[in-house]
């Protein structure tokens, strides 16, 4: 009977270290999630979370993250790293119910406490050229500044307008073809 | 497209007339906005993407009418612009025959299922989780398939195994996804991720968007098409492709049954029909509201001197601004489904009502109260485009939609369709005429038309842009009549959109070529302008044909502010 017990004790201790790795896979079980966010509310965050899903990265998606949210209660990061997507959505701005001038606002709020946390700061800009243009430009050179790593698709960038807003800073910059290759850069600038 | 249109026609320019490459500007060349008619003798197929509108071409070159290129071009864009419309969605086709001057209206505007009560979108909880645009509780009964099959069994000459046969070719064969769909994918994404299996969209690879460049197939898509040729539209109203739909619809939080799919009709309308400087407009009556509102524009207008005016100055655009949010005020007051709400189309559509809209408006006021006029005192009695003519003189204007880009978001598995979202075109309150019921059809905006002079055919144009589909296209045929403009130019001169609601104005949007001086007369007026890009699609994509009678020349243009192309033969 105790080892009966025993086994069926081993089973569940098996079942739940699988549910937690599920949960949190490819890192260790304590390992904090990324935190996932917009800047300029298009759709590409969520893209990224798909990449996450496949690549067993635990994020947290909150396109509208604040500032005050960074930070727990014991004042220390609750995330591993903080990884924003940049490009301008008017129609995702609306669907918010902010404007330009509020969501600027917010994202550098969001990176500057970022940074005061000494988190990583991974900006992507995946949209390409779709995801260019007054808007767009806007909230790239707004979060620039705050990045220690730097994803694009190439596409985005054929006027160096991301290597002139970094000039002089020794910022990695990785350039992939297509969204569906940033996932490793993400993984190499997050450490895994 | 139109791209590869102009640099067609700069180079047959070039060959014709002997003149070196290094005279034509390159930017000239390549600019995709320089307005360029494409002319034909034999039949033209203007639509929203040139591989739509070569398949209304090829099958008219092999014999088929106006009617069945339509019906091609209409398919091959389920194929190539997925975004706009399909056979998960409804719209409007408006027909004239040559031999007889007669004009067909067909109306395959979506339907509320049974479950719909004019509350079902009131909650507080309906409007934060946009139940309207997103998921089952968004999709209306399709409509596109039993009017597309209506009109090629009353009309066409080919079967639907024919008409089929281009976009079931591409469907299976693939095609280059531009860079403007991948942006509109990606735009849509999270809504199809959501509501379907990532891995099993076709507007995916590895599940995520389509990048530029990718080929984009969909043999789900060309497999309904088969198995529609085979069995007709019962293999959706009735039979497994239905079956999929039903369930696609419940599994995403809406409520629709086999029994909405096998009570859904297409049905003959008689067509609204104005007159505006001696031009007779054919357009679409309710449920959509466009061809009236465009017949009530143009009736205000005719009241001005628009020429005068001066094309795009501020005495222009403040006149129409005021003279749109009146129109507004009326829609919101008056129009629905018909057979539900009586509509008062004779008066909204009278020379003599619309004489009272005009002395309403003070060309140095704006208008800060809207309220609707009385049009039953003169009662005497989204999207896609395409405009198709055939050597016989034979005309369709046709617009279509699923309502939203991606519409719910949510596709029937296995058939390769993507469900609208067009009960959004419901209004949300239950105490409007226009509150959701049981089998009624949401109100529409699109108003395929078609313009005789002389009794004889002159211009068929339609646009989508939802709301702004008939004041675009009040601007467009402005543009030609009092303007002088030619086709494209009118289609591609900037455009301007005001509306009011809750007897409210609303912002006055420009195209940002609008000059800013223009823009700041018209603030000084009172109005609050809002500049939107250059050639913003928001303001539609207009596809029109127009005449020359006295040469027998067709003239076809196609708007650059999205991927249209007109192509003739």
């Amino acid at each position: 009977m105790p080892m009966q017990r025993y086994a069926r004790s081993a089973r569940l201790a098996a079942v739940l270290a699988v549910l937690v790795i599920a949960c949190a896979p490819g890192l260790a079980a304590d390992a904090k999630p990324i935190l996932l966010t917009s800047i300029g509310q298009s759709a590409e965050a969520s893209m990224i979370k798909q990449l996450c899903v496949r690549g067993k990265i635990p994020y947290e998606l909150n396109a509208l993250a604040k500032a005050e949210e960074l930070a727990g209660g014991d004042k220390q990061p609750r995330y591993s790293a903080l990884v924003a997507v940049v490009g301008g959505s008017a129609k995702g701005l609306g669907a918010a119910g902010i404007n330009k001038e509020q969501e600027l606002e917010r994202s550098v709020a969001l990176l500057e406490k970022a940074r005061s946390l000494r988190m990583s700061i991974i900006i992507m800009h995946v949209g390409g050229v779709e995801r260019r243009g007054e808007l767009s430009d806007a909230f790239i050179r707004a979060a620039l500044p705050y990045a220690g790593h730097v994803i694009l698709v190439e596409a985005g960038d054929q006027d160096g307008l991301f290597e002139q807003v970094l000039a002089g800073k020794k910022v990695p910059i990785a350039k992939v073809a297509r969204i569906s290759e940033t996932l490793d850069p993400l993984r190499t600038a997050l450490g895994l | 497209m139109k791209k590869l249109a102009i640099l067609t026609a700069a180079v047959l320019l070039l060959a014709v007339t002997g003149i070196g490459s290094s005279v034509v500007s390159a930017q000239a060349v390549v600019d995709p906005h320089a307005p360029l008619d494409v002319v034909a003798r034999h039949g033209m197929v203007a639509a929203a993407h040139p591989l739509a509108a070569q398949a209304g071409v090829d099958v008219m070159k092999a014999g088929g009418n106006a009617i069945d290129a339509a019906i091609a071009t209409a398919l091959t864009l389920n194929v190539v612009e997925p975004n706009a419309s399909g056979l998960g969605g409804g719209g409007f086709m408006v027909i004239r025959f040559a031999k007889t001057g007669d004009v067909a209206v067909i109306d395959y505007r979506e339907k509320a299922p049974a479950s719909a009560t004019r509350d079902m979108y009131a909650s507080d909880q309906a409007k934060k989780e946009l139940w309207t645009q997103l998921g089952g509780k968004a999709i209306g009964v399709p409509g596109t398939l039993k009017g597309l099959e209506m009109a090629l069994q009353m009309y066409g000459t080919l079967t639907f195994a024919d008409v089929a046969a281009p976009a079931i070719k591409l469907a299976e064969e693939g095609f280059e996804v531009s860079s403007e769909l991948s942006g509109i994918i990606k735009d849509n994404y999270e809504k199809l991720a959501k509501y379907n299996d990532p891995d099993k969209v076709p507007y995916f690879h590895d599940g995520l968007a389509l990048e530029p460049g990718d080929i984009l197939r969909n043999p789900d898509l060309a497999a309904t098409f088969r198995l529609i040729a085979e069995k007709g539209s019962d293999a959706l109203y009735r039979g497994l492709v239905g079956e999929a739909i039903v369930e696609a619809v419940n599994k995403s939080g809406g409520n629709m049954t086999m029994w909405d799919l096998a009570d859904y009709n297409a049905v003959m309308r008689t067509p609204v029909k104005g007159t505006y400087r001696g031009l007779e407009i054919i357009s679409m009556p309710p449920p959509s509201s466009g061809g009236t509102h465009l017949i009530e524009i143009l009736n205000i207008m005719e009241n001005y001197d628009v020429k005068a005016l001066g094309h795009n100055t501020p005495a222009y655009m403040h006149t129409l601004a005021e003279v749109f949010k009146l129109v507004f005020a009326d829609r919101a007051a008056y129009m629905a489904d018909a057979d539900f709400v009586k509509v008062p189309v004779a008066g909204l559509t009278s020379k003599e009502y619309a004489k009272t809209l005009f002395d309403q408006i003070a060309p140095d006021k704006v208008l800060k109260e809207l309220k609707p006029g009385e049009p039953e005192n003169f009662e005497h009695e989204s999207t896609t485009h395409l405009t198709v003519i055939d050597e016989e003189g034979n005309i369709v204007s046709l617009t279509q939609t699923i309502n939203y880009f991606f519409a719910s978001g949510v596709m029937a598995e296995g058939t390769g369709l993507l469900l609208n979202n067009e009960m959004d075109d419901f209004s949300t309150n239950p105490n409007s005429v226009s509150a959701p019921e049981p089998g009624k059809r949401p109100l529409s905006s699109m108003s395929p038309t078609i313009i005789l002079k002389d009794g004889k055919p002159f211009m068929a144009l339609g646009t989508p842009g939802a709301t702004r589909i008939f004041p675009s296209m009040a601007q467009i045929i402005m543009n030609v009549v009092d303007f002088g403009m030619g086709l494209d130019e009118a289609i591609e001169a900037p455009r301007m959109f005001c509306s009011s609601s809750a007897g409210k104005p609303g912002t006055l949007f420009v195209e940002s070529r609008i000059p800013a001086e223009v823009r700041d007369a018209l603030t000084a007026l009172g109005h609050t302008v809002s500049a939107r890009g250059d050639y913003d699609s928001y303001f539609g994509g207009a596809q029109a044909i127009l005449l020359d009678q006295s040469s027998g020349t067709i003239y076809g243009a196609a708007d650059s502010r999205r991927l249209g192309a007109a192509v003739g033969f």
